[in-house]
């Protein structure tokens, strides 16, 4: 199993008995989720999703129930936002290797066919800035992995016309992938 | 800062950051405006509980199965259970698919029990008509004892009675020695065979995969049935070939006497039966029609085919009293034969109508308890339903 983190924690491995939730304390982390998180959560699975077999709920349940079964640890500092969205992270990263990338000696069209339409999608997102050359370069930035200062550099824009373009670039992009 | 190589996962790590640092109020109206709602995450929530308290007990119990059992152990006892397995699935197909023959079927031994409640009734028919006829003809004794007389060939030896009564020819004379000895022409009228009145099975077809009340249906159409036969096959011993002017002036027991002067009217070797139709053979003789066995053969063909008379003889029966078998006929042969044509949509003959071979008597169809147009033909010797296939055309 692949665990990949680009933010900052890990989401396996063992930690101190002390240091991490119980299953029953995980359940009720997870039960005082306030609306706005759970809106949250739902909406980071289903961006997520868009690169596995699976949809965002099926994905956001397998999150919770590993969390709950207790085969991934909840370290105590994290908030349940933050640790949830790794874990849904984690299992779409470890789902997205089920659709083979590298082209293997035996031929695949259905392989192909998701690769071709992998490639079509980050086609059809550039595109859909085509009429927004700032917003156009923040999502190429994105895509190559550029965050916070480093992004609004590229952008050339302020600090409130870089926020606003984030947002309408997020709005565009839900919109196109829900 | 961490770099992916996969785009897709690069956007969706930036858009989740401004997901994450979005408002809660901006967060629960772009909710409302996109259709996620929070009732659904409890949905998925609840299902997941419940899938980690599987997921859980599942492996508890492998644990507890592991620290019991060896691993090395698993192995031959997974062989042995699938060998078990396969044999009861096996063994189980073998008795529920054989029709006949092992006792643990319940299908195989409700199938014996109709085929033996069909044999008991008509043995109980024949001995019950000829107890009645010895009492009826009644002012001597029988000539055939009842009970002496063995199930199967009853109608046969109690037949020659009635026209023993009457004075015969010359040339029919030597053949039945046993009328000479007759005194005097003796009264004859149908005998109503009673049915038995214990709780036989009828036999009809599909009479397993059928609701009570048709089952009450086709065990009176059933009863009926029997009354009908074994009446057209008394009147035969009394009257089997009436001439059509003799039939329409004369009294029964007058035609039955003048029927009885053809020396050939008891011989098979005149008879000569032709198919009533053209059609599909959908059902043999004991075919199982749901689980009944069937008591003639089935014909499947169009509505509106022309239904011939199988041989020579008079209409017995036409009507549809019997509502299992729609309109029917039953028409009365010499030698004993009588031939049942059901299911037709039109009764072109009456009762006592004299029908060529191969005339039109009816025309098929689908009434009575069947789905598709087709002709149930019965051929009974007496009462005895005997395969027609024996006594028709090949090919």
């Amino acid at each position: 199993m692949t665990t990949v983190s680009t933010i900052g924690f890990s989401t396996t491995g063992t930690e101190p008995a002390a240091a991490v939730l119980s299953a029953a304390e995980a359940g009720a982390a997870i039960r005082s989720l306030t609306q706005a998180d759970k809106i949250a959560l739902m909406k980071i699975a289903r961006l997520y999703a868009k690169k596995t077999p699976y949809d965002h709920e099926d994905l956001l349940q397998e999150a919770m129930c590993r969390v709950l079964d207790g085969a991934r640890a909840w370290p105590r500092h994290l908030t349940a936002l933050r640790f949830l969205w790794g874990v849904v992270r984690s299992i779409a990263w470890e789902w997205k290797n089920e659709l083979p990338d590298k082209p293997s000696d035996i031929a695949d069209p259905e392989s192909e066919e998701r690769r071709a339409i992998a490639g079509l999608d980050v086609i059809k997102i550039i595109a859909l800035f085509d009429d927004d050359p700032a917003a156009q370069i923040i999502v190429r930035g994105m895509m190559e992995g550029a965050r916070g200062q480093e992004l609004q550099d590229l952008s050339g824009l302020d600090k409130t016309d870089y926020e606003s373009k984030r947002t309408k670039i997020r709005r565009r992009i839900e919109k196109l992938w829900v | 800062m961490n770099r992916n190589s996969d785009p897709h996962f690069n956007l969706a790590d930036a858009l989740s950051e401004d997901i994450l640092d979005a408002s809660a109020e901006g967060l629960v109206a772009a909710g409302a405006h996109d259709g996620v709602a929070a009732a659904a995450f409890d949905r998925i929530a609840a299902r997941a509980e419940r899938q980690a308290r599987r997921r859980r007990l599942a492996g508890r119990l492998h644990s507890l199965i592991s620290s019991l059992i060896p691993p090395a152990a698993w192995r031959p006892a997974m062989v042995a259970v699938a060998g078990i397995a396969v044999v009861a699935v096996v063994g189980d197909l073998y008795v529920h698919l054989r029709p006949y023959g092992i006792a643990s079927s319940p299908q195989a031994a409700a199938t014996r029990d109709v085929v033996a409640a069909r044999e008991a009734i008509a043995q109980r028919n024949r001995l019950t008509y000829s107890e009645e006829r010895g009492a009826d003809v009644g002012n001597g004794p029988p000539a055939v004892p009842a009970s002496a007389a063995p199930p199967a060939a009853a109608p046969a030896k109690v037949a020659p009675v009635t026209p023993a009564a009457v004075p015969a020819p010359p040339a029919a004379a030597p053949a039945r020695p046993a009328a000479a000895e007759e005194p005097a022409p003796k009264r004859v009228r149908t005998v109503e065979i009673r049915a038995s009145d214990s709780a036989a099975p009828p036999i009809s077809p599909g009479l397993l995969s059928m609701t009570p009340a048709e089952r009450k249906q086709a065990h009176a159409d059933y009863e009926r049935a029997q009354r009908i036969f074994s009446t057209v096959a008394h009147e035969k011993a009394a009257a089997p070939q009436p001439p059509p002017a003799a039939a329409a002036t004369a009294p029964k027991p007058t035609v039955a006497v003048a029927a009885k002067t053809d020396p050939a009217a008891d011989s098979d070797d005149n008879l000569s039966f032709v198919w009533p139709l053209r059609g599909s053979l959908i059902r043999n003789l004991g075919s199982s029609a749901g689980s009944a066995p069937n008591p003639g053969i089935d014909i499947a063909t169009p509505a509106g085919t022309d239904i011939r008379a199988a041989e020579a003889g008079v209409v017995a029966y036409a009507g549809n009293e019997l509502k299992t078998y729609g309109n029917m006929i039953l028409v009365r042969h010499s030698g004993g034969f009588v031939t049942a044509y059901a299911h037709a949509s039109k009764l072109m003959v009456k009762v006592n109508d004299q029908v060529r071979r191969g005339q039109v008597i009816a025309k098929s169809g689908q009434t009575g308890s069947v789905t598709a147009p087709q002709l149930h033909f019965e051929m009974r010797k007496g009462a005895t339903p005997v395969d027609p296939l024996q006594y028709l055309p090949k090919g």
